[in-house]
């Protein structure tokens, strides 16, 4: 689809020079209350780097991201103390904000502009006695403009047109609400093995399908959780990451696409998205397979966006996603690794930062109970707006 | 109330200039012929910045849906995706309809609807009845009329008020 984009790899660094996250710092999640995005962020940004065995002041380079709420901003390297940044800026590419963090920190640390950069992302939707959907919600303002069209004929939120995605799915491909289902019931599965899941109560198909309406076909178990928090990731080079605390975790490819259709017209809306560029050119520079990949952690904002997702990296053929879903390829005892903490749709929801850290966890070997036991090579994905924008990292545990 | 409030600024002005007429106008290219979105800021084909405005027909089919359920107490609201005969693709909602009558290809109508009398006017969509098939074959054989005639005719007219909401199910 988009032409061959040759470049620097990490691979072709001296090992020394690679890039690697050293760092993962995560606040409490969920129903926390009581503290702003930005302190949220600057919490995480601590406890990343305290994780990582650095001093806060060796962080030289600081990356900044929020959700909803837009709270953190490039004033955190004040609350921080951080007076000696060789790279600070906002990042914003909603969904697939945290990986494109990762990258462009990645490159930081190749080229020598700063050698220790901190990526955070934090977000406080969440007061106390407001619903979730109230807080996603766009109630009280007037809207205005083209967006604002779109909200007065009823396009309120993500749910509907995430929605519109899948119903395209269900027409083209067959795929049906059982199948969507399962991959409620999978996640779920995994959450209930991780003490940071909001919800770790086991469900059935049966739960499922009792669960109200959202936007059909879209029940409240297909939808994403509403939380608070920051997670922070410290990228650094392999040299440098040699003495620290953590077994480093090498980012060793990437990429980002950006089909960028939303409310346009859009032939494959729903279809095909960003993945299916992204995943074989972060594979490529990886060096690696997908058949390499010992664990997947995708973003999943509704059980849909798993399940094209699924497709479009490879994991099944175009259309099969949902009977793939549904035979017990996922969840802990299913052969394919994927989303094993929960989730957004069980765990906790923190846009990209959510599959990332999972990750990071999974490719050091300390999710304890959860722990895949082959987890060298880490698939990750961010996803944002209506599948417009896409990012992949492909990590790979330290030898 | 039928829809939202809306306000117009500078880039919606032209449109809801349009939609105050009881049109939906559309992006024509006068230099390569193309029709894009009414939002395109260049043609969508030759990426020329001089764009006319064009009216739509106002025929529409449906390309997906969602039935979106809101608080306790409120209707259904039936949010769609639609071709226009022109090409573009709209983001709005079918008015009045029961989702069992929903399929890809169903023929849509645009139609002109606002919140209040200082408000902007909005395009929404109702769905065209489609006659059943085999009563085209009867009609072919007594000669009465012609299937197209029976495609374009009107079906259900949308009920006053709640004119986005689905029929409860």
């Amino acid at each position: 689809m988009t032409a061959d984009r040759p470049g620097l790899t990490p691979a072709d660094l001296r090992p020394a020079r690679r890039p690697v996250i050293c760092g993962l710092g995560m606040t409490e999640l969920g129903k926390v209350y009581g503290r702003t995005p930005a302190q949220f962020a600057a919490d995480a940004v601590r406890l990343a780097a305290a994780d990582a065995g650095l001093a806060l002041g060796d962080v030289d380079g600081l990356l900044v991201s929020s959700g909803v709420t837009n709270g953190v901003h490039l004033d955190l390297q004040l609350d921080l103390g951080l007076n000696n940044l060789g790279l600070l800026s906002e990042v914003q590419a909603y969904g697939s904000t945290a990986g494109a963090m990762v990258q462009q920190a990645a490159m930081a640390v190749m080229s020598g502009m700063a050698t220790a950069v901190a990526c955070v992302w934090a977000d406080a939707p969440l007061r106390q006695g407001v619903s979730g959907s109230a807080a996603y919600g766009s109630a009280g303002r007037v809207p205005s403009g083209w967006r604002g069209l779109s909200a007065a004929t009823g396009m309120f939120s993500a749910n509907q047109m995430y929605a519109l995605a899948a119903r395209r799915h269900m027409l083209r491909f067959g795929t049906t609400s059982d199948q969507l289902g399962a991959i409620a019931v999978a996640q779920r599965d995994w959450a209930a093995l991780n003490p940071r899941a909001q919800l770790r109560d086991r469900i059935t198909l049966d739960d499922y399908h009792a669960s109200r309406w959202i936007a059909e076909p879209f029940h409240l178990l297909d939808c994403c959780l509403v939380s608070n928090g920051g997670i922070a990731v410290i990228v650094t080079t392999a040299d440098r990451a040699a003495g620290l605390r953590q077994p480093p975790v090498w980012v060793r490819g990437w990429a980002q696409a950006h089909p960028g259709h939303s409310g346009r017209r859009f032939d494959d809306f729903g279809l095909v998205t960003g993945a299916a560029t992204a995943g074989p050119a972060a594979l490529r520079m990886a060096g690696v397979e997908l058949a390499d990949i010992d664990v997947a952690e995708l973003y999943d904002c509704y059980t849909y966006t798993l399940l094209v997702t699924l497709e479009d990296y490879g994991f099944c053929a175009k259309g099969e996603g949902g009977p793939f879903a549904a035979s017990g390829v996922l969840g802990p005892e299913g052969k394919l690794k994927v989303n094993t903490g929960g989730g957004q749709l069980s765990s906790y929801y923190l846009w990209g930062m959510t599959p990332l850290s999972e990750a990071v966890i999974q490719a050091r070997g300390q999710a304890g109970d959860r722990q895949v036991a082959q987890h060298d090579l880490v698939l990750v994905s961010g996803n944002g707006g209506v599948l417009d924008h896409h990012s992949t990292l492909i990590l790979a545990a330290a030898s | 109330m039928t829809v939202g409030p809306v306000a117009r600024d500078q880039a919606t002005a032209g449109f809801f200039d349009g939609t105050a007429n009881g049109q939906f106008l559309l992006r024509h290219c006068p230099s390569c012929g193309a029709v894009s979105a009414p939002q395109a800021a260049q043609c969508e084909r030759c990426a020329a910045t001089d764009l006319d405005w064009q009216a739509a027909r106002g025929d529409a089919t449906l390309i997906s849906w969602t039935v979106a359920h809101g608080r306790p107490g409120t209707d259904p609201v039936v949010a769609c995706i639609a071709e226009l005969a022109e090409g573009p693709w709209w983001w709005s909602c079918v008015e009045d309809c029961s989702p069992d009558q929903l399929r890809p290809g169903a023929p849509l109508r645009i139609e002109f609807r606002r919140s209040g009398p200082q408000d902007e006017t909005v395009p929404v969509f109702t769905l065209i009845a489609e006659v059943d098939p085999s009563l085209f074959s009867r009609w072919d054989r007594g000669g009465q009329g012609s299937a197209a005639a029976a495609g374009r005719s009107r079906g259900r007219r949308p009920a006053r008020g709640r004119a986005c909401a689905a029929d409860p199910r």
